[in-house]
């Protein structure tokens, strides 16, 4: 059945100018991106170039920036389109091809193509200018006229969109995914399955017909006798439905729950009901098109929505998320980023690739990340705490929270810091990586990231971030910290720690007993080294993180503007509010 | 015949000759295929005669569709032919171009398929006709759908350029059915059966290149009349006598007024140099020696030059005649002489001037040729030369040298003033109107087998048939008349084929 491979979208809603390429063995096509980046525009634009309306309602505010000068044109590229539009007297005359291994379409198809690469493509084009009268037509680039495609040769494409506003979805009426269903189902002759529907209402009439409705006699009786005697005779009046109430095309035969007519249901299990209806039409071949998927859903019935979407083989499925459970189901290749640029002028797509393992494990370790445009990763759970406490940090300063900057952060870990901000960054995001440096694999790489445009935020060189804090913060800090250490871990008291501070202090150097009162740099680095002992690390949690975190941002006014620490994190926090580097 | 196992085959080939039901033998075949079947034929006459055919046998019309070769090849090259280098549609090579491209679109896979999900099997009739370029694309095209062919080579009469489909040597991957053998025009109620199985006789003996012999059968309408070809010429010879006989008809034959005589075109070889013979002028001037009643017409070609160039003088006339030195000169020239006989208008306009008349009735002709003649030198219109035309044809009573001719430029000259577009613009739409719709030939004419070939009149008469020179023009002329021939030659025996 008919697979979308191209749309192109000029001047609708929010989107400009945008172009997408989808590959035409792909079942299914998340689109992800920050909100307002045009997700939904997408989805609506498919819907509208293959919809089985006769006619579309359009305003001023449909075109781009609202200026109806601008018009609006969008053109969907298709294969595997049926049969009957592949005709010479449809759209034969007008189609173009496929080159199934450069995933190009060109209009030439007379080239020489031995071997059989090409596919026929017939792109459909809705065009709105300033009269706002929809205009669909099939068209190419082989300076052909284009030929108009009316609303039922568009229905043979079955798409349908799950939207807030599927009341209808549930009726009988053609145009209507269960009418499309009922019609993919029956493989009798045109002519008698038009009539499925209009016979049982006709049967459903006579039934009606037949019931004397007793109580009204005494007013028809009435009637009948007042018409006599002005001379009309009407013996034969009887009171029945009128067949005009029984229009199919009202949209008065649907879906039924006992007596309950599925429109008056609850928003969730109409979603839901209305995803039934219409997966079963993408398995018969269809394109569905789905806003939100998650919303109204609990988090295993979307993974389980999403698995069973994902497993159609004949249809394709376009759904827009900003759900973690849905992206980790999926695989990177379905997965296509929409990018809307700084200015809100222009949008871009990137669709992610499947050939990456490491890509594949970032979006399910860190699937935040794909739904921000700007991404922190982070080496530790401790950065994390440290980045949790600069978002409050930052608001005592009046500067937006992280998440209105469109910034997520998340942790890489390990061996696979790297290849997360590597993989994250090349999928498009603004990426900053916030980190130690006391790894020389990592080290070794900073050049290269740097190279690639990533923000690297380290400490100085053969520091770890506990080793600069102990560094950089003032006295009356680490004694905060100390007490939150002791406060956190009942089985270890002061002299303990003073125990294990003392291993640490340097050979042959006085250890001041009187700790924690007097600051000097030994205590400092035997602290930092205490701090992150394998297995009894002070922070290498969230939480604890965090405290560290609120601690630095509590002195960080306080320190002299040359203190690494300082630089490090006010520029990370510029680097947040910035566009640029 | 066995229509089944006709439209059964994937390649089949029938020849049938003319007059033996061949459109008939489309229209059943349809009753016989599954899906629609695409019919192609080579003129706009055939198809709407294909059409007329199968609408009577009440085949739904989503079953089948009829078009020319030309123009169903022109539908595929325009849609998927990308180069810049398609020729105009008037140009001379615009058809070759088109059925040569056609061939490499057909090839296409992806057209293929949208061949294949159209048609079901392919009809082609009259395939003696096909060019080489034609015949491959069908070729091509026999490879996707069923392909039954239909033709007979023996009527294989445009073979301008000798690259003609042959239906020895190209046919060969064809199954071949046995060939066609009732004639059945002549067998229909009102026509003449005996004629039909005299002509099947002529028809034997040319397909095996033997002499044929005529031998008169009067009471069977086959008449062969002994004359030599100079006595044309001449009013009171047999010849004339006999022509006179059928053309005014006075003894009221209802046969002579569905009338074709036919010239045959030849190359008269005088002194090692050849002559073409016949054509237009030619033919012409053999019609004012025998248009007794003014009621023969002179069939024309579509598109022969004459209309073409006398529109290019036209819209010549129209810019330059302000500035000619002889403006009347030019006039008469250009256009008038080609519409006019040219002694009848000299009698009025000589050289810059009207000719000065005696009689009273000649002057006042005289003074409204004047009239309009000023009148268009003052306003040099396509609406003010009509006027002239009209004046001399209807004022004057000149009779138009070619009507057809005469016609169409009066009609072009009122649709290019009402268009705004110039006269050959309006000409070649003009010619291209008539090839769509076809012309309704009737009543008496005179013309060539290449003007004939597919019409059908009740007596023909053949003009010199010891002339032809060429088998297959003797045959399609032998096989216009359904009731009456009769043969004007100066021997019984005739052997038309070149000695090469």
């Amino acid at each position: 059945m008919a697979k979308l491979v191209k749309l192109e979208i000029k001047s609708f809603r929010g989107v400009g100018d945008l172009t997408l390429n989808f590959n035409n063995d792909q079942n299914i096509v998340c689109f992800i991106g920050r909100g307002d980046s045009g997700k939904s525009t997408i989805l609506e634009a498919i819907s509208a170039v293959l919809s089985p309306s006769w006619n579309l309602v359009f305003y001023d505010t449909d075109f781009h920036n609202c200026n109806p000068k601008n018009s609006i044109e969008i053109k969907a590229s298709l294969t595997n389109f049926p049969d009957k539009l592949l005709s010479e007297e449809k759209f034969g005359l007008y189609v173009r091809a496929l080159d199934s291994t450069s995933k190009e379409i060109i209009d030439n198809v007379i080239l020489d193509d031995i071997d059989g690469t090409l596919k026929p493509i017939l792109t459909i084009k809705l065009f709105v200018d300033e009269g706002l009268e929809p205009k669909w037509t099939v068209t190419n680039d082989r300076q052909q006229d284009d030929k108009q495609i009316s609303s039922s040769d568009r229905a043979m494409l079955n798409c349908y969109m799950v939207s807030d506003y599927l009341d209808r979805h549930f009726s009988w009426n053609k145009g209507n995914p269960l009418y499309a269903l009922l019609k993919t189902m029956d493989q009798q002759e045109v002519s008698e399955e038009k009539n499925v529907v209009l016979k049982s209402l006709r049967d459903a009439k006579s039934e009606i017909d037949r019931h004397q409705f007793e109580e009204l006699k005494e007013v028809t009786d009435l009637i009948k006798a007042q018409a006599a005697s002005l001379g009309l005779n009407i013996l034969n009046a009887h009171t029945t439905l009128d067949f005009k109430e029984l229009s199919v095309k009202e949209g008065r035969i649907s879906l039924h729950e006992d007596a309950i007519p599925f429109r008056l249901k609850g928003k969730g299990s109409k979603r839901l009901a209305s995803l039934a209806i219409q997966s079963a039409l993408v398995c018969n071949g269809g394109i569905m098109l789905v806003d939100e998927v998650e919303q109204g859903l609990e988090p295993d019935r979307i993974k389980q929505l999403v698995r069973s979407l994902k497993q159609n083989d004949s249809g394709q499925v376009f759904l827009t998320t900003h759900s973690r459970e849905v992206i980790a189901e999926l695989d990177a290749s379905d997965l296509t980023l929409i990018i809307r640029d700084q200015d809100n002028s222009t949008i871009e797509s990137r669709q992610l690739s499947n050939s990456r393992e490491e890509l594949q494990a970032a979006i399910r370790g860190c699937s935040e990340a794909f739904f921000a445009k700007k991404v922190i990763v982070c080496e530790g759970k401790t950065e994390i705490g440290i980045c949790r406490a600069l978002d409050k940090y930052r608001k005592t300063k009046n500067l937006s929270l992280m998440a209105f900057k469109d910034c997520a952060y998340v942790l890489g870990e390990g061996s696979s810091l790297v290849p997360r901000t590597k993989e994250i960054n090349c999928a498009g995001f603004r990426t900053a990586l916030f980190c130690d440096s006391d790894s020389q694999t990592v080290n070794h790489e900073k050049s290269s990231l740097k190279a690639e445009k990533v923000k690297v935020i380290d400490c100085e060189d053969k520091k770890n971030i506990e080793t600069q804090v102990f560094h950089d913060l003032p006295w009356d800090g680490i004694k905060e910290l100390i007490n939150y250490f002791l406060g956190t871990h009942k089985t270890i008291n002061l002299e303990l720690l003073k125990d294990s501070i003392r291993l640490k202090y340097p050979a042959g150097k006085e250890f001041p007993e009187d700790f924690p009162e007097k600051d000097t740099s030994d205590l400092r680095a035997a602290l930092a080294e205490v701090s992150t002992t394998k297995n009894k690390e002070w922070f290498k949690r969230i939480d604890h993180g965090e405290f560290l975190g609120d601690v630095i941002f509590k002195y960080i006014d306080g320190m002299d503007s040359n203190v690494h620490l300082k630089k490090m994190l006010l520029s990370l926090s510029h680097w947040i509010d910035s566009d640029g580097l | 015949m066995d229509y089944k196992a006709f439209v059964d085959g994937p390649k089949t080939l029938i020849i049938s000759p003319a007059g033996y039901g061949k459109t008939h033998t489309i229209a059943e075949c349809l009753k016989h295929t599954f899906g629609k079947q695409l019919i192609l034929t080579h003129t706009h006459a055939g198809v709407s005669s294909i059409k007329e055919k199968i609408k009577k046998t009440n085949t739904p019309p989503s079953t089948y569709s009829v078009e020319t070769i030309s123009s169903f090849a022109q539908k595929y090259v325009h849609a998927f032919y990308t180069g810049t280098d398609i020729p105009d549609q008037d140009a001379k090579n615009y058809h070759s171009f088109v059925s040569k491209k056609s061939i490499g679109v057909f090839e296409s896979k992806i057209v293929k398929e949208i061949i294949s999900k159209t048609y079901a099997g392919l009809f082609v009739d009259e395939y003696q006709d096909c060019t080489k370029d034609q015949h491959a694309m069908i070729v091509t095209l026999s490879n996707v759908l069923p392909t039954h062919i239909l033709g007979d080579p023996l009527q294989g009469i445009f073979d301008f350029n000798d690259d003609v489909v042959n239906f020895g040597s190209d046919l060969s991957e064809f199954e071949k059915f046995p060939e066609l053998s009732i004639p059945h025009r002549w067998y229909q109620e009102g026509n003449n059966k005996e004629l039909g199985n005299i002509i099947k006789g002529l028809r034997g003996l040319l397909e095996k290149k033997s002499p044929i012999v005529f031998s008169p059968d009067d009471d069977n309408g086959f008449h062969v009349m002994l004359v030599q070809a100079e006595d044309f010429w001449n009013t009171e010879s047999n010849y004339r006598k006999g022509l006179r006989k059928i053309i005014n008809n006075p003894e009221q034959n209802p046969d002579y007024e569905s009338l074709l005589i036919i010239v045959p075109e030849y190359e008269d070889i005088q002194n090692g140099k050849g002559f073409p013979r016949g054509g237009i002028n030619d033919r012409v001037k053999m019609r004012t020696q025998i248009d007794y009643s003014k009621s023969l017409k002179l069939l024309e070609a579509i598109d022969d030059k004459a209309f073409y160039s006398i529109a290019k003088k036209t819209d010549e006339l129209l810019v330059k005649v302000g500035k000619a030195h002889k403006p009347i000169k030019k006039i008469n020239e250009d256009i008038l002489n080609y519409l006019f006989n040219k002694t009848d208008l000299k009698k009025w306009i000589n050289d810059d001037v009207l000719v000065n008349k005696s009689s009273q009735q000649d002057k006042e002709k005289s003074e409204k040729i004047k009239v309009v003649i000023i009148n268009f030198l003052h306003f040099p219109s396509a609406i003010n030369l009509l006027k002239i035309i009209l004046e001399i044809r209807d004022g004057l009573k000149l009779r138009y040298k070619r009507e057809e001719v005469a016609y169409s430029l009066r009609r072009c000259l009122k649709q290019s003033e009402f268009d705004q577009i110039s006269v050959y613009e309006a000409m070649k739409k003009n010619r291209n109107t008539i090839r769509r719709s076809g012309r309704k030939v009737h009543g008496k004419c005179i013309g060539t087998t290449l003007l004939t070939k597919g019409l059908e009149f009740d007596t023909v008469a053949i003009l010199d048939a010891h002339k032809f020179d060429c088998p297959k023009h003797l045959y399609v002329a032998l096989t216009r008349g359904c009731k009456r021939l009769i043969i004007f030659t100066n021997k019984t025996t005739l052997s038309p084929y070149k000695t090469t």
